[in-house]
């Protein structure tokens, strides 16, 4: 059995926007392995968020997967409709958390019973919905007390001490680092073989943010999950992830371990990001950034999508889009430089 | 917003369509109501009373035998027009206090929305129709303006509210905008920014309300409360054909019918200026 | 739970709206107007009627004497005369004001029923056959006068199909012996009045079933003709509530999690989504209310929106009075109920209470 859990091959990706339409994702294939964190890290405009929901295929009604394949397991996830995805995602499938805490739980809903949904929802049981359950949000006592020791491990392994009165909670009388918890918890109840992270710690406190990261690996550690962990933050991917692909402009530019990332980038763009990197060890440190701004979607330039703002862009750089071309062992770059 | 603009929306093209034949309309028949037909509006003929639609009778006759096609026609000069009287009215003081509330703030402010609500909270028709019965059983004559007025009194304070929300927003820019440029910014200048989104607002709403306006004064008129008879009104007329069914549908169901058409013409044209002018503007609750 | 703060703040704010309106009234009927005892005493009054109506009504002293008497009467039920009825109008009012509540109520339910399931429908397929046929219509319907609705009904299913009744809540024959319904506790028999005036309510409780039969039959137009008025406008605000739930990051998430769609739609998302319809209860109460008026008239349906019609077309000014503060007060308490279950249901907004 092969040791690929996913594999996006020349995945493109429209969006619609009145009678317009542009190309979010260019042509972008990637792997990733069972127990393997792969990071994304691209500004605005990227395509990295949009490639993350694609695999879950949870893109808004406006976005479609124009060309590719998404394959997980065997199965091209590209070719699975929307009521049938369910079963793709959840338990020991895909899950995703997203960057916003403080909208991603509902808010008319018990902590509790948004979590005991998970435990109740086995692949092959029925739910009973009656009309005081759904619209009131109680849940049946008896269902209760068979599903809270899981619950209560499962608060405690990301970090609550008082699980019992977290779990009776609603959403809106937590802050923003807590929900953000209760998605990890939901991961850890969930153990799905590939979560997809996308910027989970960007509305964070940087001490929440390192707890975050650290229950992220642990789910990995514990239940052998993939993770693929989505981020502007080139430092903060590179912690966390086994191997790092920058995107920009909708197409992959650099492929690399995270080691290999920060000590030897290839690209221009890659550069200008591990350059911009505050050092405070380097002393009167100048705060570098890469001129210009990333481009909309709607007008990508011709050719590779940097080269407005790069300052080794040569003619064929304005013209052609580059390839991804292995270089050394597990180090891939997109550029004309190198082709 | 150009002449391209116009008529690329359907909504608006049609509208406009429907609000231009009435107000053709509406002038030739005050006019000289014998360029489009030949019956008198007024004329009691019983030999000719509840004839059916027909080439000589377009909407047939009403129970006195009065043609409802010229009927309909001599109604349209007080049912198109008086809309416009009562939604500039209301627009009027609406605006006014609007103004003044969202412009000095503090205590006036909340007065003046403690007001509002209270007369947003009033079921609007029903305040209105027993105020112009109230009034106008003492002053038959001026019952039209009367109730006009009325209508005006129930309708102003949406247009408040609208206009207090907007100078509000505009004042929360104005300081920032003021701090930045140090004075460079003078109120005039600023007004110029408030103006012109102010009156594409009002612009679209006040189309949009001429609709509910001539729905509420039918209703109005159908209770007896417009211009004294016989003057025509085609709200009084849907009444005065209800003791003709069912042998006689048309005399009640034609006016009906027309001044569903003239409120359509205007709801379309205030949905379609609405995408031109700000496709944000949120919907207005019409129940 | 919710804090009596609340409940007083907007008990208080109810009850300004009332007093803001009798003020109004009470101006615009006694001082106002040119001649005020001719306004209470009806149009075909006799001197000797306008002298007693005067002394009755205190019209010859200050305002500030008439105002004292005319809220005093008010809150005491003493509502004057009806001077083409020539019964106190409170009793009409009693008779009167249940029979519409009684419509009101069943066309409340069709609505809410029709209307947000249809939005719901819409919203799943924006834009689909369904989302653009009831725009198309819902223009329509939103520029017609409350009228013609209930003339196309009346019309079409009463007088060339026969199918219902044209007039009337009850056939009145039946509607003569109809015994009124009490519950007996000790030796006693408490009647309800208003029970005894809901036509259908009554004969279903008495066990009369040809009444309860053919009060329904009588009601089924009316409540048709209010429910369509207006049709058109729940279905696009509650399609429009539905839509921004089903943009929102926690449908996303409970997809994430793997829950089929059938139950990320019943569990998450109406839930929220109708939980802010339940707002527009109170709008579509008043509504109906208002379009009573018109659609008893047209169907001879004697609840209140037929007395004021009546009152309108016969300058019958207490009555009017009394029969618009009336409908002003049941609509402002339909409002509290709405604001209060809102309040209730959403656990965002019980806390902050």
């Amino acid at each position: 059995m092969s040791n690929k859990l996913l594999s996006l091959e020349n995945l493109w990706i429209t969006y619609y926007k009145g009678n317009k339409s542009a190309y979010a994702v260019r042509g972008v294939s990637l792997e990733v392995n069972y127990n393997q964190v792969v990071g994304i890290v691209g500004e605005s405009g990227s395509g990295k968020s949009t490639l993350g929901h694609s695999i879950i295929g949870l893109l808004p009604n406006n976005a479609k997967v124009e060309k590719g394949k998404i394959i997980f397991e065997e199965t091209d996830l590209a070719k699975i409709n929307k009521s049938d995805f369910y079963r793709f995602r959840g338990k020991r499938g895909i899950f995703m958390i997203f960057q916003d805490p403080m909208t991603s739980l509902n808010p008319t809903i018990k902590v509790k019973e948004q979590l005991v949904e998970i435990i109740k929802n086995r692949p092959n049981e029925n739910s009973v919905n009656t009309l005081s359950h759904w619209f009131i949000g109680k849940v049946n006592k008896s269902e209760i007390v068979r599903d809270e020791k899981q619950l209560i491990e499962s608060l405690k392994k990301v970090g609550f001490r008082n699980p019992d009165e977290i779990l009776d909670k609603y959403p809106h009388q937590l802050s923003g680092g807590e929900r953000q918890r209760i998605m990890i918890a939901m991961a850890y109840l969930l153990k799905p073989k590939l979560l997809i992270a996308d910027e989970p710690t960007t509305a964070l406190d940087v001490i929440t943010q390192a707890q975050v990261l650290k229950m992220l690996l642990e789910l990995k550690e514990e239940y052998k999950s993939s993770i693929i962990f989505i981020s502007h933050d080139i430092t903060l991917v590179s912690q966390i992830s086994d191997k790092v692909i920058v995107m920009y402009g909708g197409i992959v530019m650099e492929e690399a371990s995270s080691e290999e990332i920060l000590k030897n980038p290839l690209n221009p763009y890659t550069k200008g990001l591990v350059a911009s990197i505050p050092n405070y060890f380097k002393g009167k440190g100048k705060i570098s950034s890469i001129p210009g701004f990333p481009p909309n979607i709607f007008e990508l330039p011709q050719g590779c999508p940097f080269n407005p703002r790069c300052n080794l862009a040569m003619s064929v750089c304005k013209s052609q889009l580059p390839k991804l071309k292995s270089i050394g062992e597990s180090h891939s770059v997109a550029c004309h430089l190198y082709s | 917003m150009n002449l391209k603009d116009i008529t690329k929306n359907m909504n608006l093209t049609v509208g406009l369509i429907i609000i231009l034949s009435f107000l053709v309309l509406t002038i030739i028949s005050t006019a000289d109501l014998h360029i489009l037909t030949p019956y008198n509006p007024n004329q009691l003929n019983f030999s000719q009373a509840n004839l059916p639609p027909s080439s000589n009778h377009v909407f047939g006759t009403d129970q006195e035998g009065r043609d409802v096609f010229t009927r309909s026609l001599t109604a349209l000069r007080i049912d198109f027009s008086i809309p416009f009287l009562i939604v500039g009215i209301s627009m009027l003081i609406g605006t006014i206090i609007g103004i003044l509330s969202g412009y000095f703030g503090g205590l006036l402010d909340e007065a003046l929305m403690r007001i509002t609500d209270i007369f947003l909270a009033f079921p609007g028709i029903l305040l209105a129709l027993a105020i112009s019965e109230i009034l106008g059983s003492t002053h038959l004559s001026l019952r039209l303006y009367l109730s006009a007025l009325a209508l005006a009194i129930v309708n102003w304070p949406i247009y408040a509210r609208l206009v207090r929300a907007q100078i509000l927003q505009v004042k929360n820019m104005q300081y920032i905008t003021l701090a930045k440029v140090a004075g460079l910014n003078n109120f005039q200048i600023i007004k110029k920014h408030i103006i012109p989104h102010l009156v594409s607002l009002l612009l679209v709403y006040t189309t949009l309300d001429m609709g509910t306006i001539i729905l509420n004064y039918s209703i109005l008129a159908f209770f007896g409360l417009g211009a004294p008879p016989p003057t025509p009104e085609l709200g009084r007329m849907v009444y005065d054909g209800l003791s003709a069914l069912p042998q006689n549908w048309w005399s009640s169901i034609f006016p009906a019918i027309i001044i569903t058409l003239m409120a359509l013409g205007y709801s379309l044209a205030g949905d379609g200026l609405r995408d031109i002018l700000d496709p944000r503007l949120g919907e207005r609750t019409n129940v | 739970m919710i804090s009596y703060k609340f409940l007083i703040k907007r008990a208080i704010e109810a009850f300004l709206v009332i007093m803001a309106e009798l003020i109004i009234v009470f101006y615009l009927a006694n001082i106002a107007a040119p001649n005020p005892a001719s306004v209470w005493a009806g149009p075909e009054a006799s001197p000797e009627q306008i002298q007693i109506v005067t002394e009755l009504y205190h019209l010859n002293q200050p305002w500030y004497i008439q105002l004292y008497y005319y809220l005093g009467n008010f809150f005491t039920g003493k509502w004057g005369i009806s001077p083409l009825y020539q019964t106190p109008v409170i009793s009409l009012i009693e008779e009167y004001l249940p029979v519409t509540i009684e419509l009101a109520i069943i066309a409340l339910i069709l609505k809410i029923i029709l209307e947000i399931s249809l939005g719901i429908l819409s919203a799943l397929k924006p834009n689909g056959l369904l989302d653009n046929s009831i725009r198309v219509v819902y223009t329509i319907t939103r520029s017609a006068p409350p009228f013609i609705v209930a003339l196309l009904l009346l019309l079409i299913l009463s007088y060339y199909f026969h199918v219902f009744p044209s007039s009337y809540y009850m056939n009145p024959i039946l509607a003569l012996h109809e015994s009124k319904f009490y519950i007996q506790i000790g030796g006693h028999k408490y009647y309800f009045w208003f029970i005894d005036n809901m036509p259908i309510l009554n004969s279903l409780l008495v066990g009369d079933i040809p009444a309860f039969v053919s009060a329904l039959d009588h009601s089924i137009l009316p409540a048709l003709a209010l429910t369509l008025f207006g049709f058109g406008g729940i279905v696009r605000l509650t399609r429009n509530s539905m839509l921004e739930v089903l943009n929102t990051d926690y449908i996303k998430t409970a997809r994430a999690k793997g829950l089929k769609e059938r139950i990320v739609i019943t569990r998450h998302a109406l839930r929220n989504a109708l939980l802010s319809s339940i707002t527009l209860i109170s709008v579509i109460f008043a509504g109906l209310m208002q379009g009573s008026l018109v659609v008893e008239t047209i169907f001879n349906y004697y609840g209140i929106g037929y007395l004021v019609a009546e009152s309108l077309l016969n300058l019958d000014t207490p009555t009017l009075i009394a029969a618009t503060v009336v409908i002003t007060i049941v609509v402002v308490i339909s409002n509290l109920v709405a604001d209060i279950s809102y309040a209730l249901l959403d656990p965002r907004i019980r806390e902050a209470l």
